[in-house]
């Protein structure tokens, strides 16, 4: 029973060191792929921290503005209705 | 929603029916006891007013030129927190959803804002301030049973106007832009056809013999497993459309029947 299991123990063991392998490599080959047409930037590892461009802060700004805006204004016309049943449900 | 500055006030039928009484209190706290003026519940709609002046209409836009990814903001009253506002986007245009109890609704808007018990009825609003959509429905995940997220559903503004306008007018919808057979339908889980209950006389179906007890097998090539299947399949065809339905009658072979479609009626509650 024990050396008939073996030779699949092995077989497994085989494919996962083969799984491995390719992954490694997959992690190799990968920069050098993307190198070839892609630019790409080394991680240092350290955390850098680029500012957004003004124009879109200032977008984003206008964009938080406008929607406030809108709440606003449309409120005016917003009720709440309320019947003998229950109040408004979905 | 205030609809005009005479104090109509538009909100789902969902909302409104089986009510005797109503009270409309405004944004700034106002309170005022409302009557109803009418009830299209094919379009899930109705409208109620309340008396008095200076009211502040919305302004509806133009449903059909929202697109995929505009910016919509949701705004009612989501578990009773008065004017709660979710934001989301345009997920898609012109779904067919089905509510349950025979009602379908064409051409709906699904949005990621939020949409909870409580919003039906308010209103979606694009980034203009423009009344797009009426919140009327959330998804509900069949796995679960429970809320899917993000997923909600508004009848499109035009829609809306359109019906809201007819109410106030007429007091019911006498153009409803939607398909009628005029038969009622055994509402029968699992039957496999749409099983008919009765048959309007002087209806578009009775001309073409059907009757009670039949089965509606396919309308305009697309199969109607379900009364909840033919009243999606109705809701994407117009009135006055010939098409090919399918029927079986007493168990014999199937047959092919011409039926030009009607109008669904309007009702007034």
């Amino acid at each position: 029973m024990i050396s008939s299991n073996r030779p699949r123990l092995l077989g497994v063991l085989g494919a996962a060191v083969a799984g491995l392998l390719r992954g490694g490599l997959g992690w190799l080959l990968l920069p050098a792929v993307m190198a070839s047409g892609l630019k790409t930037v080394a991680s240092s590892g350290a955390t850098t921290t680029v500012a957004p461009p003004a124009s879109a802060t200032s977008q984003a700004v206008a964009l938080q503005g406008q929607i406030v805006d809108v709440v606003r204004s449309v409120t005016r016309s917003a009720v709440q209705v309320q019947t003998s049943r229950a109040w408004d449900q979905a | 929603m205030i609809f005009d500055s005479k104090g109509d006030v538009i909100t789902n039928a969902h909302v409104a029916s089986g009510s005797t009484s109503f009270e409309v209190t405004l944004a700034n706290g106002t309170r005022y006891a409302a009557s109803l003026v009418g009830v299209f519940r094919a379009d899930d709609l109705a409208v109620l007013r309340i008396q008095g002046n200076g009211f502040q209409p919305a302004t509806f836009g133009d449903s059909s030129a929202l697109q995929v990814g505009d910016i919509v903001l949701a705004i009612g009253n989501p578990l009773g927190l008065t004017s709660s506002v979710t934001d989301g986007i345009v997920s898609a245009v012109n779904r067919t959803v089905s509510e349950g109890g025979g009602v379908t609704l064409p051409g709906v808007i699904q949005t990621s804002a939020p949409i909870n018990p409580g919003n039906s009825g308010g209103a979606l609003v694009d980034l203009e301030g423009q009344v797009v959509g009426i919140p009327t429905l959330a998804a509900i995940d069949p796995q679960l049973g429970d809320q899917a997220n993000g997923i909600g559903f508004a009848i499109p503004s035009n829609m809306a106007k359109d019906i809201a306008t007819q109410l106030v007018r007429y007091g019911h919808v006498i153009n409803s832009h939607r398909a009628y057979l005029g038969v009622s339908l055994f509402s029968v889980s699992g039957a496999g056809d749409a099983l008919v209950a009765s048959v309007e006389p002087g209806g578009p179906t009775a001309a073409a013999g059907i009757l009670p007890g039949d089965l509606i097998t396919a309308v305009d090539g697309h199969p109607t497993p379900s009364d909840a299947a033919l009243s999606e399949v109705l809701a994407n065809l117009m009135p006055g459309q010939k098409v090919l339905v399918q029927i079986i009658q007493s168990g014999g072979p199937g047959k092919t029947v011409t039926i030009t479609l009607g109008q669904y009626p309007g009702s007034s509650s």
